[in-house]
């Protein structure tokens, strides 16, 4: 029975070229990059490439990095007091970390969807064009279209199209996890980053996210957190696994899920961990 | 509601359908094969061997790809499996077709058969029951096959007669021709491609009602 043992250094990690992956370009590069919170090393030499409108999943136990990853990728750690990073992460081939990028301009192309969704006390015409009102967007037509377009990309413009002036709150779990999927590309991002979308949400919620997800990576690059092996196995198109802060494998996820190189993840995804 | 990953069953069932016609298409073509002596159909047979092959590869590919990555359940589980199945018959088959075809130009070499007992017959009955099974996978037809278990039996009986016709009750082999012992193993494989098809039926019957029929006496 495979057993977890000791991460193997960077140097074993086998990642295919992007030549190799379906002719797609890679969109995010993430190089030999470390972070840390205070001391505590939360991410050691993580090496990928994320290929434009692909799904990528992270996956792993609690605590081995893989929301700290997906965050940095818009830099939202930047918040927390005493972090520090090595390495780099570019985004078509311009570092994040740029000193002439401007954080908020980065966060408008890599927009997120959090755990728990977050829908603002307004109604659901004013969460899907909020960004677009904070950029100084007036024009009510702009706004309406922008509205429209945003929650049929999101599937959810059938469901609330009869009451955009109601109060999102009123809306059920699902739908406000669309809602919040709908703000995000109403601000047209380039990346879409989820942080375990469906973690909250009954089977038949998380069948239309993951409908939603497949449908939406012909227009963007989605990177996905999941604690659901099976959701990241269905919805993505390459996996990453880490573990203690290392990224132990990344490849195909049918390679990953039918015949893994390591044996950490044999054991992660066979449920033989620990 | 429809997802899709569904997509990929219907790509798997468009596969062994695709199987299943080549393996009878190979069928057909090699009897006309041992009835008329031409050779050219025989070689031709023996070449869509290697693409049944590939499909059956293909398929089994498909069956642990959606089993891995998708978590089938219900009807769609039953559907994996009996297709892992059904795709192993069906490579059978054409194997089987191969294999007449080998034989009938080892016949023709000898110089024309004119007695070919009732190995026509035989080829007639293989050919509508295989047909009636790959019929009952895509209509989804528990009656037509349940029919191909009945009609097995019609098979057999031939193979029996062409058997004993030949050798004689007692089985007696020293006045027999090789072509005709080559045509008692043309006999023996139309059998067995009666058997599979009985096997791809019973896999129909328990991708449509999860009754599992194999093995019934």
């Amino acid at each position: 029975m495979p057993q977890i043992m000791n991460p193997p250094s960077s140097s074993r990690i086998k990642v295919r070229p992007a030549t190799e992956r379906e002719g797609r370009k890679d969109y995010i590069t993430i190089k030999d990059y470390g972070f840390w919170y205070g001391q505590k090393k939360a991410l050691d030499a993580i090496s990928l490439d994320i290929p434009e409108r692909q799904v990528v999943a992270f996956i792993g136990p609690s605590g081995c990095g893989k929301s700290t990853l997906l965050r940095n990728l818009n830099r939202m750690n930047d918040l927390v007091d005493g972090i520090s990073h090595e390495g780099d992460i570019t985004i078509n081939g311009r570092s994040i970390y740029d000193p002439g990028l401007e954080v908020i301009s980065l966060r408008r192309r890599v927009g997120m969807v959090f755990q728990k969704s977050n829908p603002f006390p307004k109604s659901v015409f004013e969460n899907v064009v909020y960004a677009l009102r904070v950029v100084g967007v007036r024009d009510r037509a702009v706004l309406e279209e922008a509205c429209e377009t945003s929650l049929r990309k999101a599937a959810l413009w059938d469901e609330v199209k009869d009451r955009l002036d109601d109060s999102a709150l009123g809306l059920s779990g699902g739908q406000m996890q669309r809602l919040c999927i709908a703000r995000a590309i109403a601000n047209r991002p380039e990346i879409l980053l989820m942080d375990e979308p469906c973690s909250a949400l009954d089977p038949i919620a998380t069948g239309k996210i993951e409908e939603l997800i497949h449908e939406l990576k012909e227009q963007f690059t989605i990177v996905i957190v999941t604690h659901s092996m099976q959701q990241a196995a269905r919805v993505s198109d390459r996996t990453a696994f880490f573990y203690l802060g290392k990224q132990i494998e990344y490849d195909t996820t049918e390679k990953i899920f039918m015949n893994p190189s390591q044996a950490q993840t044999e054991a992660y995804i066979s449920g033989r961990f620990g | 509601m429809q997802r899709f990953f569904h997509d990929e069953l219907r790509q798997l069932r468009d596969d062994l359908i695709l199987m299943g016609e080549r393996s009878l298409d190979m069928t057909r073509l090699v009897l006309r094969a041992v009835e008329t002596g031409d050779d050219s159909l025989a070689l031709q047979v023996r070449g869509m061997d290697d693409r049944v092959d590939e499909l059956e590869k293909r398929v089994d590919r498909e069956i642990m790809r959606y089993l891995t990555l998708f978590g089938p359940m219900g009807s769609d589980v039953r559907l994996l499996l009996a297709a892992r199945d059904i795709g192993h018959d069906l490579e059978r088959i054409a194997d089987e077709a191969s294999v007449i075809a080998k034989r009938a130009m080892v016949i023709s070499e000898r110089g024309p058969l004119k007695n070919l007992l009732h190995v026509p017959a035989e080829g007639i009955i293989a050919c509508e029951v295989l047909r009636l099974a790959l019929d009952s996978f895509i209509e989804g037809d528990i009656a037509k096959a349940r029919l191909v278990l009945e009609r097995d039996a019609e098979i057999d009986a031939l193979n029996r007669k062409n058997y004993e016709e030949l050798f004689g009750k007692a089985g007696d082999s020293a006045k027999v021709s090789a072509s005709h012992v080559e045509l008692i193993f043309i006999s023996k494989a139309l059998e067995r491609i009666g058997d599979h098809s009985k096997n791809i039926a019973e896999q129909v019957i328990f991708l449509l009602s999860g009754e599992d029929v194999r093995h019934a006496r």
